[in-house]
């Protein structure tokens, strides 16, 4: 269930590839990775790439919101790329499916 | 008056040097004891021997063989200040030898008639480092009046130097045991002590862990707001436990007695009672039962330490043996503290804990009306746990009859723990109280606290369902702000979840709500939940909320309240992961 986070950037776009699931034993890892790129300089989008995220739950959900709010007054764009149809079922279930690009 | 003879045929050199290499090899205080009495005779034709070790003032034998009966225990100890040979060769690090009985007689006349007719003696010194005193002697007669001469009384100081040595040995290697006990003790009483912020079952694995090896038995006294009072008992015989715990009911702990675990609560200093006499018990006791009882501990030796952090003593650890011989030290005394430090601190940390989560607690209980039951021509139960082991969440409900006759439920569940979780969701159930009382359009009420997170936010993010029921038309009329789907349950026990127009939750910006309405029959049960309810770790979201909807058909029972305790139960929720809160409203049934 671990969930090792790998960054990749170019031109500004920050890409967090994330792995297994997105709970509450994993969602400080991402937190801590996500801040990490708005803090920083020169981040101009940040995406979460959630090809490898199998399972997300309502305290994921709130990591996602967060990072969102952070990077909206950072100005920054964030959204997230290749929901697995599990994930993006939460997300449209809770109303952030605007975040799936 | 022959004093050295060295022709008798017993003493073999070779046989000596063999005892003295099995010495060198020696790792158990039975091997040495069997090389210097038993095998040593055998090769210097010695009729007795016997091994006597110097400690404290005193000489205790280990060892012998050959002795005439009764003469054993008559030498099984006595002082280094005694006029004997043994203690003479004790004090003085050197050989003693006599020559025959009649010489003994002469030089130690308390010793009279103690070595038979014929027989000679020779008590040697095993040296020791530091000495005088020497760490023991061994004592040798022999038949016939037979000494060693000189060279051989050399080879037979090598070999109670051997003795020595072997002695020296096994003394480091319990000292090296002994410490690596304590440290042993020392890290796993420190992770017994991080592991919980439940205080009283990590002091009573403390004390556990502190038996046998360290304490016959060992107590721990905690500072509570009523007094002081006993904790955790641990104790060797596990029959003693329960008699100790009577103890301690039955003579509750003094705060002004002048001594032991109530001086040390109210000094902060540590007492270490090395010997326990007799007399200190007297002065203790409280009648003739209380000394009796105290009297069958046999305590031996004690000592008694500070729980400390932040320059206040939370309690006290006592630790007693019972068994004479290993009397507590001050290394002792070091360890303990060192443990003391570490018990405070955890203490201190769950008292620190408790008194946020009390506070969490009471302000989440004062806000949440534990019953609603005030509402004419409704039914409303409603469940909340708080999460056991993470701290208290944010999670609320409110059941509210509007002017215009209809009924208003809301569930919402404010991100994060603790107090600021709680005076979030405080501030949050009184504004949408407020905003339906000016609006009761659940899409006004969101579009109100979208501005109220916007501008002034009582909390990070929020997901709430506002349901407005309007009995006369039977139907529902609800919002969604990133909550998970209320749940009808229809009088057949058939239930729906409802999928209304997913919108974000509060906090994560402005987003335009739309409101759902459906059918819901006077006989139908309404569930509004938290997702400490439906959620479990690991579990696709479907299969929850599937398994949440074939458990609410118990709903359908007449009594709503207990329905919905029955209905928790089975789903078997977790509450150590998070708040679990629920509450399910109908129409009164006639």
């Amino acid at each position: 269930m671990g969930s090792p986070i790998t960054i990749e950037h170019r031109d500004g776009v920050y890409v967090l590839h994330v792995t297994g699931a997105l709970d509450l034993e994993t969602v400080d890892q991402l937190r801590t990775a996500a801040c990490g790129q708005l803090d920083g300089d020169g981040c101009v989008e940040l995406i979460i790439d959630a090809a490898e995220l199998s399972f997300i739950d309502s305290t994921g959900i709130g990591c996602l919101v967060d990072i969102s709010n952070r990077a909206r007054s950072a100005g920054t764009r964030f959204g997230m790329t290749n929901l697995e149809p599990q994930v993006a079922r939460v997300l449209d279930l809770v109303g952030m499916s605007h975040l799936a690009q | 008056m022959t004093r050295q003879r060295s022709e008798t045929a017993g003493f073999d050199v070779a046989g000596l040097a063999r005892v003295t290499a099995e010495l060198g090899a020696a790792i158990t205080l039975q091997e040495v004891v069997d090389a210097a009495v038993t095998h040593i005779t055998d090769a210097i034709g010695a009729s007795v021997a016997t091994l006597v070790l110097v400690e404290n003032g005193a000489l205790r034998m280990i060892g012998g063989r050959g002795m005439r009966a009764g003469i054993e225990e008559q030498w099984s100890a006595f002082a280094l200040d005694d006029d004997n040979p043994a203690s003479e060769a004790a004090r003085t690090v050197r050989p003693v030898m006599i020559d025959s009985s009649a010489e003994l007689d002469a030089r130690y006349p308390t010793m009279r008639g103690q070595l038979p007719d014929g027989r000679s003696l020779l008590v040697l010194p095993v040296a020791r480092v530091g000495g005088p005193p020497a760490a023991a002697v061994l004592g040798l007669t022999f038949e016939d009046r037979w000494l060693p001469d000189g060279m051989q009384l050399d080879m037979l100081t090598t070999f109670a130097t051997a003795c020595g040595q072997a002695l020296d040995r096994l003394a480091a290697a319990e000292q090296v045991a002994r410490q690596s006990e304590r440290l042993t003790f020392l890290a796993d009483a420190s992770a017994a002590l991080a592991s919980s912020l439940d205080y009283r079952t990590t002091l009573q694995t403390v004390a556990s862990l502190a038996v046998p090896e360290l304490a016959t038995w060992c107590a721990v006294d905690v500072q509570l707001d009523t007094g002081p009072a006993t904790v955790a008992i641990a104790h060797v015989d596990p029959a003693k436990v329960a008699w100790a715990w009577e103890l301690q009911t039955r003579y509750p702990s003094d705060p002004d007695a002048p001594g032991g675990s109530e001086r040390v609560m109210r000094t902060g200093i540590s007492e270490l009672y090395s010997e326990i006499p007799d007399e200190l018990l007297v002065a203790a006791a409280r009648d003739p039962e209380h000394l009796q009882l105290s009297r069958d501990l046999q305590m031996h030796s004690a000592l008694i330490v500070p729980l400390t952090a932040r320059g206040q003593t939370h309690g006290t650890l006592s630790m007693i043996r019972a068994e004479a011989g290993r009397a507590y030290d001050d290394s002792d005394l070091a360890l303990a503290e060192d443990l003391g430090r570490r018990a405070g601190l955890a203490i201190d940390n769950a008292k620190l804990f408790a008194q946020a989560r009390d506070v969490a607690l009471q302000l989440q209980r004062a806000v949440l009306p534990e019953t609603i039951t005030d509402i004419p021509g409704w039914e409303v139960a409603t469940y909340y746990a708080p999460g056991g082991s993470a701290e208290v969440g944010g999670d609320f409900y409110d059941a509210l009859l509007l002017p215009d006759g209809r009924l208003a439920v809301v569930i919402g569940d404010v991100m994060g723990h603790g107090l600021p979780a709680a005076a979030g969701m405080a501030q949050l159930r009184a504004a949408v109280r407020a905003y339906l009382a000016e609006d009761p359009d659940p899409v006004a009420v969101l579009r109100h606290l979208d501005h109220l997170f916007d501008f002034a936010a009582p909390t990070r993010m929020a997901t709430m369902v506002i349901a407005v029921i309007d009995a006369s038309l039977e139907q529902v009329t609800l919002v969604n702000a990133g909550h998970y789907p209320p749940l009808v349950v229809d009088a057949d026990g058939a239930a729906n979840l409802l999928w209304t127009t997913a919108r974000p939750p509060l906090g994560a910006g402005s987003a335009v709500a739309e409101s759902t309405t459906v059918p819901l029959a006077a006989t139908s049960t309404l569930l509004l939940y938290t997702d400490g309810l439906a959620e479990r770790r690991g579990e696709i979201l479907d299969d929850s909320l599937e398994r949440l909807a074939r458990q609410s058909a118990v709903l359908t029972a007449p009594s709503l309240r207990s329905a919905l305790h029955t209905m928790v139960d089975a789903l078997g929720v977790n509450a150590a992961d998070d708040d679990v809160t629920a509450l399910v409203v109908r129409r009164v049934q006639p």
